[in-house]
């Protein structure tokens, strides 16, 4: 891996002189050994020539040339080059050389004055050289110095940097030539054929209709084809009959399900704050999970997506109207993206440290989701491998300060946006105090009823404590238990009993007071129906149109504030003199609209090109660039430039619509083409890096799940609301329930991070501690367990095996049955005689000696018992597992 | 008990065929990876002591706070940290006693830990970053304060993999009621790869989740299917060349969950020991036996190969927020002799000098009271012990201030308590790296960590 440029080097060496202060946080022991090496001033081996550039620069370009620079020159000083502090500013010259205690420069870090008080001071070493440099005469390193330029350009990033592919727009390439004409259905196979060719390879046969049934099936709908669906495809032998089929599936309601789900995983989608024992639940998180669902089904244009995911709350005055629109709250909810970090914060502990984190992991969020830029690594120092800048860093950061203020913090249950209008709210509060007027009213009443009679049973009781202490009694009686002294206690114990009664003993004393308390207790319950509440919508919004103000946050602790700095996007991913403008709205600051308008700017260099390639991974496996949330130097180049910004320019092109990318991918060859071995083909490129074969895949945790269930006939298709619980059992696994409820489709399972649902993170659904921009695939032994011996797998095993038998009477039938149902096609000869082979053996060991003799209905029954355990063998093969 | 799949019979269907004969491979790293340097240490087995252990009732006699019993805290302390809510010092009403030839003074509620004080390393000067159970867990577990790394436990099966194909390079004994705080996320994989996650092998019932099926089945069934499964993937695999070693190796998976069946089920039957060593771990007599059984069976586990046993106290027992004495008695009293009688048979067995053994909580306790009689979370200064696998025994390293407070000579961070036991498994902690989003990560993240070589042998 390389570094990008010298600059990098610099500042980490700078980091080492000065003390860490960007660069990798050194330790203060390893500072001391540092200083011990040094060879003091005064020592007898003279120290080595100090001169400006080498060794006052570093020192002052991070302490000082924020308010003494290019970009301000606070006092008329700038201390860039010597001859300008010779020259100095309104207090006449800095610099006396060979005069240390006559030069301001030295005088100002010397009695801290400079930097400002809030700033940390100079340490005894840098001061130390500065006045060296000075004493020795201020020497510069070279014979003469460059002049001051009065703008200079903002030299963190630089125009060369911006050259790096990934930071460039993508530009729409010429459609290459190929000779294998009739292979290309669109454009994507005349990319990847001209890449094959030149390599001598070409495309794999068209796969089976059966076998492209099931695969489309899974991978747009997540989902296996009905004994009805295989019928009608089979029947339909026009020549669209696959482009139809691609058509009714994006159509389906399903396939929002199964491509939401997608993007919760990008965006880091969980129901629970994490952290903490108690990982708090998040139980209005639903509402953003189905928005993502609607989103994905209707085929909200990719650009709105995000402006509404960025900022709904700021695409209009929300606050305004006098309704609340249903687009409105659609756009409200959606902000719900920029909530799905784990958040410890509770109302009584927000601690800087969490709240920093909570920033931190958002723009991770952000800017893996559509930056493709490793932003995160610029939080501490300078980024190492990429031209981000610290200061990037925070104008990023500053974007979401109007909401996420670490002074005004809330918490993750307080941050929530009222479903109401003001106008709403008022009434709806005005009506809810006076039902709570009306409640307090009739306790009030019931607790004098029942106060009353206590009273007249404790007077009636009072005669049976002595005269002496009674007095005392009652004064210790009044007390509350826990602040009674050692005398009270014991009065109370010795003499209470007798006097003090329960709400029983005064029921049984006053026949009828139970009936009239339960007739207040019932007005009171009644009364309380009537609250309304106001629904609570868990979103972002701005908390006014005051944002806090950001700072560079040295080493990135929040206690070492540096300069502040505007609202901003990483300055690689722009033009030079691109500033983000925000507008404010009445009680929002706009910051996030800007960022938004900044991200779908048709021209952005990543926005588009990270989606397509996302999409690409989701249906052939990997993607163009493998590296999906890094297009940076540290990231893989693509495979195919020229594909991939085709991709991306079309995507735009055709409205930044997902369902028509979705059509492009899976109609193509590539996708059509046989997952099929190819020996000749493989000794070419024997990883299929080109594309020469369909990759095959393991089924998702979610979609194994649900394909189990589709198969065992309960599947609950249910959509959208509250999360499906679920709950960790004796055994220790996290299951939901087996009923209608628990049953449904995966995406709507509870996201809990502290329980992850057994099944599925066996079979790798992620665990979500930030996001999940690509998801592992792991072979591992548990796996084998979970299918064959967990109760879910058995369960549904048996159902399955309930169905086989219910469908046919015959043995064939039911194998071609169950083959249809679990494998989308018919079951090869050597298939049929296993199973056949098995269910035989089977019978023969379950009836033993009676084998010859057993009545028909007998060996019938016997087979019959054989189903369960061939359904629950069907699950556990790969033919199950993997999609071809 | 019935059997899900037969270990010999799927083992000997796997061995017929020419593609499995060497499949002896994937799914657990078994034997590829290389330590830096010769480790002198092969497992280790970590006694984690959730909840915070008080070091001043247990390692670290401190006279002075006893002298000055019930007075204010200092007020050159309580500038440092607030404290305010707290009442005044409280000293330790247990006896410290010198044990072994090294004279180490021990408390009188651990005396059977004291009788092992010749092979004990004890550390008097650990310090960690946060007073909270959750962060301070994150920090000794995964080396910083902040949720979702992987512990240094997966890190070690990330870097050395397992010596044993049949088990888990990292098992966790946990007490199967009861949690510690943050739960499973304790011996989280984080963002390496899930298979080095800890795996918790229970001490009742089957080891393993679903090791066994839920209606057990007969052998003869438990084959018939086996066999099924195994022709109807042979004839999938072979239109399915293309992603041969993704099939193979789920194959394999199969094959070692049946291994898994046998070899884990075996390893914790504890039935197989003499009545002499169960008697050494306190297995007999119920206040100790459920820890016990635990340090017995991490003894047979990294005897079996597994690389990272980490047991856990039920839930956060040294938590002594009140009744510090008594409640700091009581769980001594469970684990003290189980934990010495693990040093003991490791020693005998010929087995510590190749296990690192590391007793050790999140954070100490405070010299202060709480409440009266309790003692409130603690990080600036707290006690730690390391034993077997390269640690030179009998000596106490490191000391906190004179109320037992600040941790002032020799401090020990927790990054060098990580560089050290990574050190003595053959591991330079700079280099057992995971690349991950641009940076290479790594356990001691960018803490100049210090490997304690003084504590080494």
């Amino acid at each position: 891996m390389t570094c990008c440029g010298d600059r990098y080097r610099r500042i980490l060496w700078w980091a080492a002189i000065i003390g860490g202060s960007v660069g990798t946080p050194l330790s203060k022991e390893l500072l001391a050994q540092d200083a011990a090496k040094t060879p003091a001033p005064a020592a007898v081996s003279s120290p080595p020539a100090l001169n400006f550039e080498d060794d006052v620069v570093p020192v002052l370009e991070v302490r000082c040339f924020q308010c003494h620079g290019a970009e301000t020159r606070k006092a008329g000083l700038d201390l860039r080059r010597r001859f300008s502090i010779l020259k100095g500013g309104d207090s006449g010259t800095a610099l006396v050389p060979g005069k240390p205690d006559e030069s301001l420069l030295v005088e100002m870090v010397v009695k801290k004055e400079m930097p400002p008080k809030e700033e940390d001071p100079l340490d005894a070493r840098q001061i130390d050289l500065l006045r060296r440099w000075v004493a020795s005469g201020a020497p510069i390193k070279g014979k003469g110095e460059s002049p001051l330029e009065t703008a200079e350009a903002d030299n963190l990033v630089s125009d060369k940097d911006r050259q790096f592919w990934a930071f460039q727009p993508p530009i729409r390439p010429q459609i290459p030539a190929v000779k294998d004409l009739h292979r290309v259905r669109n454009p994507i196979d005349a990319f990847l054929l001209s890449k094959l060719e030149a390599s001598g390879l070409s495309f794999n046969p068209d796969a089976s209709k059966l076998v492209l049934m099931r695969r489309v099936s899974f991978d747009l709908t997540g989902l296996p084809p009905t004994l009805e669906e295989i019928d009608a495809f089979l029947a339909d032998e026009s020549a669209d009959a696959y482009e139809r089929l691609v058509g009714r599936l994006l159509d389906s309601p399903q396939y929002g399900e199964r491509w939401g789900r997608h993007w919760l995983d990008v965006v880091g989608y969980a129901e629970s704050d994490g952290y903490l024992d108690a990982d708090r639940e998040r139980p209005e998180a639903w509402r953003y999970r189905d928005y993502v669902i609607r989103a994905f089904q209707n085929d909200k244009p990719y650009d709105q997506f995000i402006r509404e995911q960025i900022a709904g709350d700021e695409l209009q005055d929300w606050r305004g109207p006098k309704e609340l629109s249903n687009e409105l709250v659609d756009q409200l909810v959606a902000t719900g993206f920029l909530r799905t970090a784990s958040d410890p914060t509770y109302p009584g502990y927000k601690e800087k440290p969490e709240i920093y984190k909570v920033l931190a992991d958002t723009m991770q969020i952000v800017g893996s989701t559509f930056l493709g830029v490793t932003i995160q690594c610029a939080r501490c120092h300078e980024h190492k491998l990429e031209p981000i800048s610290q200061r990037d860093y925070y104008q990023l950061q500053a974007v979401f300060a109007g909401a996420y203020d670490p002074n005004r913090w809330l918490a993750s249950g307080e941050r929530m946006i009222p479903l109401a209008t003001d106008a709403e709210q008022a009434a709806i509060n005005a009506h809810n105090k006076a039902v709570a007027e009306r409640v307090s009213a009739l306790q009030a009443e019931s607790n004098r009823l029942l106060g009353d009679h206590r009273d007249k049973v404790f007077h009636e009781k009072v005669p049976q404590v002595p005269a002496a202490v009674r007095e005392m009694l009652k004064a210790a009686l009044l007390i509350p238990a826990e602040k009674r002294n050692e005398e009270q206690k014991k009065l109370v114990a010795e003499h209470a009993p007798g006097v003090v009664i329960d709400d029983n003993a005064v029921f049984a004393r006053f026949a009828d007071l139970k009936k009239e308390i339960e007739k207040l207790q019932a007005a009171i319950a009644a009364e309380s129906a009537l609250t309304r509440p106001i629904t609570q919508l868990r979103g972002l919004v701005d908390l006014d149109d005051k944002p806090a103000e950001t700072f560079v946050l040295r080493r990135g602790d929040f206690n070492n504030k540096g300069r502040g700095v505007a609202p901003g996007v990483p300055a690689v991913l722009a033009a030079s003199d691109f500033r983000l403008q925000p507008a404010p709205l009445p009680r929002s600051s706009g910051r996030r609209r800007a960022f938004a308008d900044w991200l779908t700017d048709p021209k952005h260099p990543t926005t588009a090109r990270l989606q397509v390639n996302r999409l690409w991974a989701w249906h052939f496996g990997k993607g163009i660039v493998e590296t999906l949330d890094d297009y940076g130097h540290a990231g893989k180049l693509p495979m195919h430039p020229e594909l991939l910004d085709w991709l991306a320019t079309e995507f735009v092109a055709q409205g930044y619509r997902q369902k028509a990318m979705h059509r492009l991918m899976v109609t193509s060859t590539a996708y059509r083409q046989a997952s099929t071995f190819d020996p000749a083909r493989a000794a070419i490129d024997g990883e299929n890096l080109w594309l020469w074969a369909f990759r095959p895949a393991r089924h998702e945790g979610e979609v194994l799940r649900d394909a189990v269930l589709a198969a065992a006939g309960k599947l609950n298709r249910q959509m959208f609301g509250p999360a499906v619980p679920v709950a960790r059992q004796p055994d220790g696994s996290v299951t939901s329930a087996d009923d209608a409820n628990g049953n449904r489709r995966s995406v709507y399972l509870q996201v809990r991070r502290s329980q992850p649902v057994t099944l599925m993170e066996s079979f790798d659904t992620p665990k979500m501690e930030i996001n999940c921009t690509r998801r592992t695939e792991a072979i591992v032994a548990t796996q084998a367990l979970t299918l064959l011996n967990s109760p879910f797998m058995e369960t549904n095993a048996r159902a399955l095996a309930g169905r086989i038998i219910q469908a046919a009477p015959g043995r064939a039938e039911r194998i071609l049955f169950a083959w249809k149902l679990l494998f989308t096609r018919e079951p090869t000869e050597t298939e049929r005689q296993a199973l056949s082979t098995f269910l035989d053996s089977f019978v023969a060991v379950q009836l033993g000696d009676k084998l010859a003799t057993a009545a028909p209905a007998e060996r019938q029954a016997a087979e019959d018992a054989a189903w369960p355990h061939a359904a629950l063998s069907l699950f556990n093969t790969n033919a199950f597992l993997f999609v071809d | 008990m019935g059997t899900g799949l037969t270990g010999v019979a799927l083992a000997s269907l796997l061995a017929d065929d020419p593609l499995c004969a060497d499949s002896s491979l994937p799914a657990n790293d078994v034997h590829g990876l290389k330590p830096h340097h010769k480790p002198q240490a092969r497992a280790v087995i970590q006694l984690f002591q959730h909840g915070g252990p008080s070091h001043m009732d247990l390692f670290d006699p401190k006279p002075e706070l006893n002298k000055r019993d019930g007075q204010p805290m200092p007020k050159y302390f309580t500038d440092l940290v607030a404290i305010s809510a707290h009442g005044g010092l409280m000293g330790t009403p247990f006896k410290f006693a010198p044990a072994g030839q090294c004279g180490i003074e021990y408390s009188e509620i651990i005396p059977h830990t004291a009788t092992c004080a010749d092979d004990i390393a004890v550390v008097r000067s650990m310090y960690t970053e946060h007073n909270n159970h959750e962060q301070a867990l994150w920090m000794m577990h995964t080396g910083l304060t902040v949720a979702g790394r992987p512990a240094i436990g997966a890190w070690a099966s990330y870097a050395l993999g397992s010596e044993n194909r049949d088990l888990p390079a990292y098992v966790v004994l946990r007490n199967d009621a009861a949690l510690p705080v943050d739960g499973i996320r304790n011996w989280s994989s984080g963002w390496l790869p899930p298979r080095h996650q800890g795996v918790h092998l229970r001490n009742a019932g089957t080891p393993v989740l679903y090791l066994a099926p839920s209606t057990p089945v007969t052998p003869d069934v438990a084959r018939l299917r086996t066999e099924l499964m195994t022709s109807l993937n042979n004839e999938h695999r072979a239109g399915h060349r293309l992603i041969d070693p993704q099939l193979e190796a789920r194959i394999a998976s199969y094959e070692l969950a049946a291994r898994m069946q046998v070899s884990a089920t075996e390893a914790l039957d504890l039935a197989q020991e003499t009545q002499e060593t169960q008697e050494l771990y306190g297995i007999n007599d119920p206040k100790t036996a459920p820890y016990a059984r635990r340090c017995l069976m991490a003894r047979r586990l990294v005897e079996r190969g597994v690389r990272y046993v980490q047991i856990f106290v039920e839930g956060q027992r040294w938590d002594t927020h009140s009744d510090n004495a008594n409640a700091t008695k009581a769980i001594s009293t469970e684990t003290d002799k189980p934990a010495a009688g693990l040093v003991k048979d490791l020693k005998r067995r010929g087995l510590l000098d190749s296990t690192l053994v590391v007793w050790g909580g999140e954070f100490g306790r405070t010299p202060v009271s709480q409440g009266g009689n309790g003692r409130d979370h603690h990080k600036q200064g707290f006690s730690l012990w390391l034993a077997g696998g390269g640690i030179r025994g009998g000596q106490a390293w490191g000391a906190t201030d004179e109320l037992g407070y600040h941790a002032v000579e020799n401090r020990v961070k927790v990054a060098d308590l990580h560089a050290t036991i990574l050190h003595l498994l053959g591991l330079d902690h700079r280099r057992v790296n995971y690349h991950l989003r641009g940076r290479d990560e790594r356990l001691t993240d960018v803490y100049d960590a210090k490997i304690l070589t003084p504590l080494l042998a």
